[in-house]
């Protein structure tokens, strides 16, 4: 675990040295914020509900994952530096995890940013406490998700944009996958509908907190986790 | 002999793998399109899959490169522990599905069901549809869709789907729904619309589709009351087509032969008494409603109380007058106040925009001070210009100074004040023809059939329904002032996104 925690800390450096964390916070937080403001304004109502559950605010939040992921794998392959750290004495899944936390680290420091949006609620009506931290709770688990998707889809190339594009085309598909359900009918049905990726964090959103949300997140992640891991140790015997 | 076809193999072996291959994808796809096995797919599957064995036993050597190179044996290793992990993943979620705790952690337990309707979801035998028509912008949606996912989650044997009435011509044509927000539920070829979205509106809607044990109206004979037998222009054959639509079993009841309720009784119509009820049969109607049957009372001018001041005890009078309206009548015919707006009360909470007649009617009088045990509540006014006449056999009908001014009672609705004494409730309308086959024939899309069917539905209600009451969510309501909310906007758009910016910039600059 040492060695995950300095690949983590290394990257998380990284991260806070070069402008992008500082730029996709700031645009991040400029986006959601905007919406709290417009939402509280005319829904007049004191939850976070429909500003995280808002087609834009998911939308954005798929973006901002796979860009804070796309260079953690891609880059290292690009400039050939993946190779120098797979023969330092660190295992593939260290890097890969090490990796995943600091882009955790950067998401969570963004959503904890968020939390103006808790302090004005608290300030101007009195929001429903339990939603808003089942709320939160169900974010992070879904941003959570989301990063070790672009992890995986990092693995899979040297080219930053080719990672992000198609770190985005897996969420949609597994966004849009439920639609399917109608056509394949039977059994399947109920494993499709099972899969879209926002479904399960609606009922976060609402004040419910279910079992089987938190291990559907749990479940996608060590999943795409686990294949950037073999992804990254077939790379070395390649 | 594949070692004779070998030499003519070996050059075309690359082409024939790529056909068996394309062959395999085609049948695949077949079958993925048409969701069955057809003969056509087995058997072009099964030329993919012999040529591809062909074309590895050709260059055997090749293939076994393929399958075993180190590439290939980390590659498959890879896949095939990344399929494991699906499987156990898969696994955990499939137990995770059937076995799983739910919190409602929301303050006032919005979405936590009460006893009865998880008991009555739970008890369900046959599958329950439920297809809700929502315009996507509709206020109730998000209310209804909340809720509705409770009742599927908790009932193994319902599920639902959401419908957009603008999109879905045609399955709105097919419910034949003329209203955005209403929610159908279906079992085999039985239907229940309801526009509310309270539990307490579901769960009444889901009992009734789902009750097999049909509910009885009876109407009452003996003092020549309006006939639920009789097509003529004053029978009520109609409101009784109606009401065998709804489930419900019609039958009439003399109280001079009944001295007890019998058990189909759930709601007694006395539509119209020409003759007034004797003392003995006064007493079983009240017995009856001590019992728990409900009543429906409607009466018309032209004759004293045939119920001899029964209904004065439960807070109502009914002296004998005619309502008159010169403003508010149905095409000028004074006799016939029309109604359009409704007090609030479950019998009347879906009739907004409907009007309804009625022609020949006599106000009903809240008795003061109202009787304890019982609560009375007025459901539909005339209009203020209304007048109830006491002298309208005479000459000449004007208002006069004893005449009462309107607005005035024309329906109420009375209930036990302590809800669940499982005494009976009671609708009284002061008129009758507004739901004879005459008018009913003549006049389409008025309000009438619902006031008759929601008041029967009130009365015919369930026990267990009427102890579920409404849950109103916590008022969360925030009112900002401009200045507010620009502060708040400005805040989070501009402020802490440029001090995050700064905080960047800082870095930079000291790195450089």
């Amino acid at each position: 675990m040492r060695n995950v925690y300095h690949v983590a800390r290394r990257e998380l450096g990284a991260f806070f040295v070069s402008p992008i964390a500082y730029v996709v916070t700031a645009i991040y937080l400029a986006v959601t914020g905007g919406l709290f403001g417009f939402i509280l304004y005319y829904s007049r109502e004191a939850t976070l509900r429909y500003v995280l559950m808002h087609g834009v605010s998911l939308l954005f939040l798929v973006l901002i994952t796979q860009v804070l992921t796309m260079r953690l794998l891609a880059e290292e392959q690009r400039m050939g530096t993946l190779e120098l750290l797979l023969t330092a004495p660190l295992r593939d899944w260290e890097v890969v995890l090490g990796k995943f936390l600091a882009s955790l680290g950067v998401f969570l420091a963004m959503v904890l940013l968020t939390s103006t949006f808790v302090i004005v609620l608290l300030r101007v009506g009195e929001p429903d406490i339990g939603v808003m931290l089942s709320g939160y709770l169900g974010y992070i688990l879904l941003g959570t998700s989301l990063l070790a998707i672009g992890v995986f889809a990092s693995s899979l190339t040297q080219n930053q944009i080719v990672a992000a594009v198609v770190g985005m085309g897996i969420t949609l598909i597994l966004w849009i996958s439920g639609a399917l359900g109608e056509f394949v009918g039977g059994a399947m049905e109920s494993i499709v509908t099972f899969l879209p990726i926002f479904d399960h964090y609606q009922d976060f959103a609402r004040g419910i907190i279910d079992t089987r949300d938190i291990l559907y997140y749990l479940s996608v992640t060590v999943l795409f986790l686990f294949m950037s891991v073999r992804v990254v140790e077939w790379r070395r015997w390649r | 002999m594949i070692e004779r076809l070998k030499p003519y193999l070996g050059a075309s072996c690359a082409p024939i793998a790529l056909i068996g291959a394309a062959a395999l994808l085609i049948a695949l796809s077949g079958l993925l399109v048409l969701g069955t096995p057809a003969l056509w797919i087995e058997v072009l599957g099964g030329i993919g899959l012999a040529l591809l064995a062909l074309a590895a036993l050709a260059r055997p050597s090749q293939f076994l490169a393929l399958l075993s190179g180190r590439q290939a044996r980390y590659g498959g290793n890879a896949a095939l522990m990344t399929i494991a992990l699906v499987a156990i993943l898969g696994f955990t979620n499939y137990i995770g599905n059937r076995y799983h705790w739910r919190w409602d952690v929301t303050e006032d337990q919005q979405f936590s069901l009460s006893e009865q309707t998880l008991s009555i979801l739970n008890s369900l035998e046959e599958p329950v549809h439920v297809t809700l028509f929502f315009t996507p912008l509709h206020y109730n949606r998000q209310q209804a869709e909340d809720l509705i996912q409770e009742y599927a989650l908790r009932g193994q044997n319902l599920d639902y789907t959401f419908v957009d009435p603008d999109l879905d011509r045609r399955t709105a044509l097919e419910y034949q729904i003329a209203r955005d927000g209403t929610i159908v539920f279906e079992r085999g070829d039985r239907r229940e619309l309801t526009f509310g979205v309270q539990e307490q509106d579901l769960t009444s809607a889901l009992l009734k589709v789902s009750r097999d044990e049909k509910r009885g109206v009876f109407f009452l004979t003996g003092h020549q009351e309006r006939d639920p037998l009789d097509h003529d222009q004053l029978g009520y054959s109609l409101i009784r087509q109606f009401l065998e639509s709804e489930n419900y079993v019609v039958d009439t009841l003399n109280l001079a032969a009944t001295a007890t309720p019998p058990p189909e009784l759930d709601v007694l119509v006395i539509a119209g008494p020409q003759q007034p009820l004797s003392a003995d049969e006064l007493a079983r109607l009240r017995t009856f409603v001590e019992q728990g049957v409900g009543l429906l009372v409607l009466i018309e001018p032209g004759m004293e109380d045939p119920l001899d001041g029964l209904l004065r005890d439960y807070g109502l009078e009914l002296p004998d007058t005619l309502i008159l309206d010169p403003i508010r009548s149905f095409f000028g015919d004074i006799t016939a106040p029309l109604v359009d707006r409704y007090e609030f009360h479950q019998i009347t909470k879906d009739m907004s925009g409907l009007t309804s007649v009625f022609p020949l009617a006599r106000d009903l009088r809240l008795v003061e001070p109202a009787p304890e045990e019982w609560r009375v509540q007025v459901l539909a006014f005339t209009s203020e210009n209304a007048w109830a006449e006491t002298d309208y056999r005479g000459e000449q009908v004007g208002r006069s100074a004893d005449d009462l001014g309107g607005p005035l009672p024309i329906a109420a609705a009375i209930e036990p004040s302590d809800s669940g004494a499982g005494r009976g409730r009671m609708v009284v309308i002061g008129n009758v023809s507004f739901c004879e086959n005459g008018l009913l024939n003549q006049l389409r899309g008025i309000g009438n059939v619902d006031l008759f069917m929601n008041a029967v539905g009130w009365l015919a209600e369930d026990d267990a329904l009427i102890s579920i009451r409404p849950t109103t969510p916590l008022p969360r309501q925030v009112i900002l002032t401009p200045p507010q909310a620009r502060a708040i906007i400005y805040t989070n758009i501009l402020f802490v996104p440029l001090l995050v910016l700064l905080a960047g910039g800082v870095v930079w600059w000291r790195r450089r």
